[in-house]
C-alpha cells in the first residue's frame, strides 16, 4: 500500500472516532435531560476534552497531508471537507457540554413541566447528526439533501418550544431560572441541527464539487 | 527513538583542487528511515551523497576533512572500498543496466563478492528481483538482455542489483527524474517498502517526492546544511527562513 | 523576389549540385563494378582456386598460391593489428581520456588513417625488409597491421566512449575494480561495435596493393613460410594485369572479381551488424 493511502485510512479512522464521540455526547445529553441523570451529564462534559484532542490531531494531520501529498480533485475535497467537518463537530461537542451543564442545573430543583416537544427535537437533532455522518462516509448525496430539508422541522419545533416557554415564564415567575435553562437547551439543539446541515452540505460538496450552502435544497434537487 | 546508522561530523569536501562543495556538514542518518536531501542545483547534495560510498575516489584532486561514522569507524578512511560499496549501494539518475542479461545484471555484484555456486546465485537473484518488485515482470526473461526492459523496469532492475548484495544503506541520486509518473510512483512505493530492510538516502529535485516518501529531510544550500528535521515538520513549519522560501518556491 | 522564393531558388541549386555529384560518383562505382562483374564472372573457374600458377601459355593455371598467401598475410596482420588497436583504443577511451598524451595519440591516429598506404610500405621496407635483407610475408603483415591499427584503435575508442559513463559508475558502485569494469561491463557494451570496426578494417587492408609491393613482394609458387617472399592476390592482380598474356589478364579479372566480392561482402556484413545492433 502506498504511504499516502495509509495516511487517508488514518485520517478516516480519526474522523470516525470524532464522529462517534460527538454523537454519543449528543445522545447521552438528551438522555440525561429526559431521565434527569446528573452523572451521565458529567460524563458528557468529560468527553469534550476527547473531542478537542481529536480536533487538534485531525487538524494537524490534514495540514500534513496538504503539505506532503498535495492532494488533487476528489482527494483535495476530502481533506478540505474533513478540515471543515471537524470544526462543526467540535462546536457540536461544545453545545453538548452546554446542554449537560444546563441539565445539571435543572436537576437541582423538581421538574417544571413534562417535556413533550423537546425530546422530539433533540431526537431529531441526534438523527440528523448521525445521518449526516453516515452520508459522509458513504458519500451519499441524496441522503445529504434530505437531511438539509429536515432542518426546517427542527426550526419549527424550536419556534414552538420557545413560544411555550415564554408563556410559561409569564405564568410561573418562580421557575424562571429553569425555563431559561430549557431555552438554552432548545437553542443549543437548534444549533446542533444547523451543524448537521452544514456537514450534509459539505458532503454534497465533497462528492460533486458544488457548493450548495447558499441555495435551497429544492433548487439543488431540480438543478 | 534516535538510532543513527551513520553520523556525519563536520564534513568538508573539496574537489578539483579547491571547489569547496560541502561545508561543515553534521548530520545523523537514522536507521531504516528515508532521509531526503533537497536543495537547488549545485548546492552540493549530490557531492555529499557520493561521499557515503566514496564515489569520489574515482576522480583525482579531491580531499576531505571531518568524518562519516559508520560501523564504528570513519568510512572516509577505510581501505576496503569493495566491501564498503557492497554495504552502501547506489542507484543513479539514469537507469544503468549492464549490457548483459537480466540474470547476469543481478548476479554481477554477487560474483564480485566471490559467490560462484549456481544454485545460490539463482536463489539470490530471484530474492533480489522479488524484493524490488520486478520478479513477475522478469521471471520469464531472465536470459534476455536487460536493455529490452522499459525505463521504469530498468530502474527497478538496478535497485534489485544493488539489493542483491544485501547492503545496509542505499543511496539514490535523483532516481526518478528520467521516469514517467507511473514508474516514478512504483519506485517511490518500492523505496517506502524497502525501509524495513535498508536505510535510504535520496537526493531529489522534486520536493513533493521528498515530502511523499521521506521521514527526515535535509535542506542544503551552497554546500551548507541549512536545516534538517522530520519531513512533516520541514514541510509544515520550517524553522529557517531560507528553507521556507525554498519549499514554497519563493527562492532567489 | 520574396524571401521564401529566394530560399527555394538557392535550395534548388544546392540540391541539383548535390544530386549531380552523387550521380557522378555512383556512375563510376556502377561502371567499375559492372565491368569487374562482367569480365570476372566469365573467367571464374574452379581451377582458379585449385591450381597453382602455370607457365604462360600453358592451360590450367590458377591462383591458389595467391589466395593462400593473401589469407596468411591478412591473418597475421589481423593477429598483430587487432589486439594492439583494441588495447590502444581502450587506453585512449578509459585511462587517457583527460590526458594530453591521449588526445595526442588520438590525433596522430587520425593522421595515420589518411597516410597513403605506399608510404607505409616504404617505411616497413626501410625498417624491416632492408635490415633483414629480403622480402617476407611477415613484412607484408606488418605493413597491413600498421594500416589497420589506427582504424581499429579509433573505432574501439569511439565504441567504448559510447558506453555511458554512468554504467561504469554503477559497476564501481557495486565495488568492481577498474579492470573488471572494462573487461566485464564496458567490452560487453562495445563488443558489437568493436567487432564491426575490425571487420571494416579487414575489408580496408584486404584490397591494399601498394604496401605489399615493398614488403611481401610476390612469389610464383605456393608457400606457407612467412619468412619468404609471399604471393598475394592484389600484387598478383597488379602483375598479371600488367603482363603480356591473355590468360593472365583473364585470371586478373577473375581475381579482381573475387576480391571485390569479398570486400563488398565484409562491408555489407559490417553495416548489417551496425543496423541490427542499433535497431534494438
Amino acid at each position: 500500500m502506498k504511504k499516502v493511502e495509509k495516511e487517508y485510512i488514518q485520517l478516516k479512522t480519526m474522523l470516525a472516532g470524532m464522529c462517534q464521540v460527538t454523537t454519543s455526547m449528543l445522545q447521552d445529553a438528551t438522555k440525561a435531560l429526559v431521565s434527569r441523570d446528573s452523572a451521565l451529564a458529567d460524563s458528557v462534559i468529560a468527553r469534550d476534552d476527547e473531542v478537542d484532542d481529536l480536533d487538534t490531531r485531525i487538524d494537524e494531520h490534514c495540514l500534513k497531508m496538504l503539505a506532503l501529498y498535495e492532494p488533487k480533485a476528489v482527494d483535495l475535497r476530502f481533506v478540505v471537507t474533513a478540515l471543515r467537518i471537524i470544526v462543526d463537530l467540535e462546536r457540536v461537542g461544545d453545545h453538548c457540554t452546554s446542554i449537560a451543564k444546563e441539565v445539571k442545573k435543572l436537576n437541582q430543583s423538581p421538574p417544571v413541566k413534562p417535556y413533550i416537544d423537546l425530546p422530539n427535537m433533540t431526537e431529531g437533532a441526534v438523527k440528523m447528526l448521525q445521518d449526516a455522518i453516515t452520508a459522509y462516509f458513504n458519500r451519499d448525496i441524496e441522503s445529504a439533501l434530505e437531511i438539509i430539508k429536515r432542518d426546517d422541522v427542527i426550526d419549527q419545533l424550536d419556534d414552538k418550544i420557545t413560544q411555550e416557554l415564554l408563556i410559561y415564564i409569564k405564568s410561573d415567575k418562580d421557575n424562571t431560572q429553569d425555563v431559561i435553562s430549557l431555552m438554552f437547551i432548545t437553542r443549543s439543539t437548534e444549533r446542533i441541527a444547523d451543524y448537521a446541515t452544514n456537514i450534509a452540505e459539505m458532503v454534497y460538496f465533497m462528492v460533486t464539487g458544488e457548493i450548495i450552502k447558499h441555495r435551497s435544497p429544492d433548487k439543488v434537487l431540480d438543478g | 527513538m534516535s538510532d543513527p546508522i551513520m553520523t556525519v561530523k563536520k564534513l568538508n569536501f573539496y574537489y578539483q583542487g579547491n571547489v569547496h562543495a560541502v561545508k561543515n556538514m553534521s548530520l545523523e542518518i537514522e536507521k531504516n528511515q528515508v532521509t531526503a536531501l533537497i536543495g537547488p542545483s549545485g548546492c552540493g547534495k549530490t557531492t555529499f551523497l557520493r561521499c557515503f560510498n566514496r564515489m569520489h575516489d574515482l576522480y583525482p584532486g579531491h580531499r576531505h576533512e571531518g568524518e562519516i561514522f559508520f560501523e564504528n569507524s570513519n568510512l572516509l578512511e577505510r581501505t576496503d572500498i569493495t566491501e564498503l560499496r557492497s554495504r552502501i549501494g547506489m542507484v543513479f539518475q539514469k537507469p544503468t543496466p549492464f549490457p548483459m542479461s537480466v540474470f547476469d545484471n543481478i548476479a554481477y555484484g554477487l560474483k564480485l563478492k566471490g559467490i560462484r555456486n549456481r544454485a545460490e546465485l539463482a536463489d539470490r537473484v530471484e530474492q533480489a528481483l522479488k524484493q524490488a518488485v520486478i520478479w513477475d515482470e522478469t521471471k520469464d526473461r531472465l536470459k534476455q538482455s536487460a536493455n529490452g526492459l522499459s525505463g521504469g523496469q530498468q530502474q527497478r532492475l538496478v535497485i534489485a542489483r544493488a539489493l542483491a548484495v544485501e547492503p545496509d544503506v542505499l543511496l539514490f541520486d535523483e532516481p526518478t527524474s528520467a521516469l514517467d509518473p507511473i514508474s516514478t510512483g512504483k519506485i517511490e512505493e518500492l523505496m517506502v517498502k524497502l525501509k524495513q530492510d535498508v536505510t535510504i538516502i535520496i537526493v531529489t529535485h522534486n520536493m513533493q517526492q521528498a515530502a511523499r516518501i521521506s521521514d527526515q529531510t535535509a535542506f542544503m544550500y551552497m554546500g551548507e546544511l541549512i536545516e534538517c528535521d522530520k519531513t512533516e515538520r520541514m514541510f509544515t513549519n520550517p524553522k529557517q527562513k531560507l528553507t521556507e522560501e525554498y519549499i514554497t518556491g519563493r527562492f532567489g | 523576389m520574396t524571401e521564401i522564393g529566394k530560399r527555394k531558388f538557392v535550395n534548388l541549386i544546392a540540391l541539383s549540385l548535390a544530386c549531380a555529384a552523387a550521380a557522378l560518383g555512383l556512375f563510376w562505382l556502377i561502371f567499375i563494378m559492372a565491368d569487374v562483374i562482367r569480365h570476372g564472372i566469365a573467367y571464374l573457374t574452379p581451377g582458379l582456386f585449385l591450381n597453382e600458377a602455370a607457365p604462360p601459355g600453358m592451360a590450367g593455371g590458377g591462383l591458389k598460391h595467391a589466395f593462400i598467401g593473401q589469407l596468411l598475410i591478412t591473418f597475421f596482420a589481423v593477429l598483430i593489428g587487432v589486439p594492439l588497436g583494441i588495447l590502444g583504443g581502450t587506453y585512449l577511451a578509459e585511462y587517457g581520456r583527460h590526458r594530453t598524451i591521449g588526445r595526442f595519440i588520438s590525433t596522430l591516429s587520425d593522421i595515420m588513417i589518411s597516410v597513403p598506404s605506399i608510404v607505409i610500405g616504404t617505411f616497413v621496407y626501410a625498417i624491416f625488409v632492408k635490415p633483414i635483407g629480403h622480402f617476407s610475408g611477415f613484412a607484408g603483415s606488418l605493413a597491413l597491421a600498421i594500416i589497420m591499427i589506427p582504424v581499429v584503435l579509433r573505432t574501439t575508442e569511439e565504441m567504448i566512449s559510447l558506453v555511458p559513463w554512468e554504467i561504469r559508475e554503477a559497476a564501481f558502485a557495486l565495488g568492481a575494480p577498474y579492470y573488471k569494469v572494462i573487461l566485464q561491463v564496458v567490452y560487453r557494451g562495445a563488443a558489437t561495435g568493436i567487432f564491426t570496426g575490425t571487420l571494416l578494417a579487414i575489408a580496408r587492408i584486404a584490397g591494399e596493393t601498394a604496401p605489399l609491393l615493398f614488403t611481401s613482394f610476390n612469389n610464383m609458387f605456393l608457400t606457407t613460410n612467412m619468412n619468404e617472399p609471399m604471393p598475394s592476390l592484389t600484387v598478383t592482380i597488379y602483375q598479371y594485369a600488367m603482363g603480356p598474356y591473355d590468360d593472365w589478364h583473364e585470371m586478373a579479372w577473375a581475381a579482381s572479381f573475387v576480391i571485390t566480392l569479398f570486400i563488398l561482402g565484409l562491408t555489407i556484413l559490417g553495416r548489417l551488424i551496425i543496423r541490427w545492433k542499433y535497431k534494438n
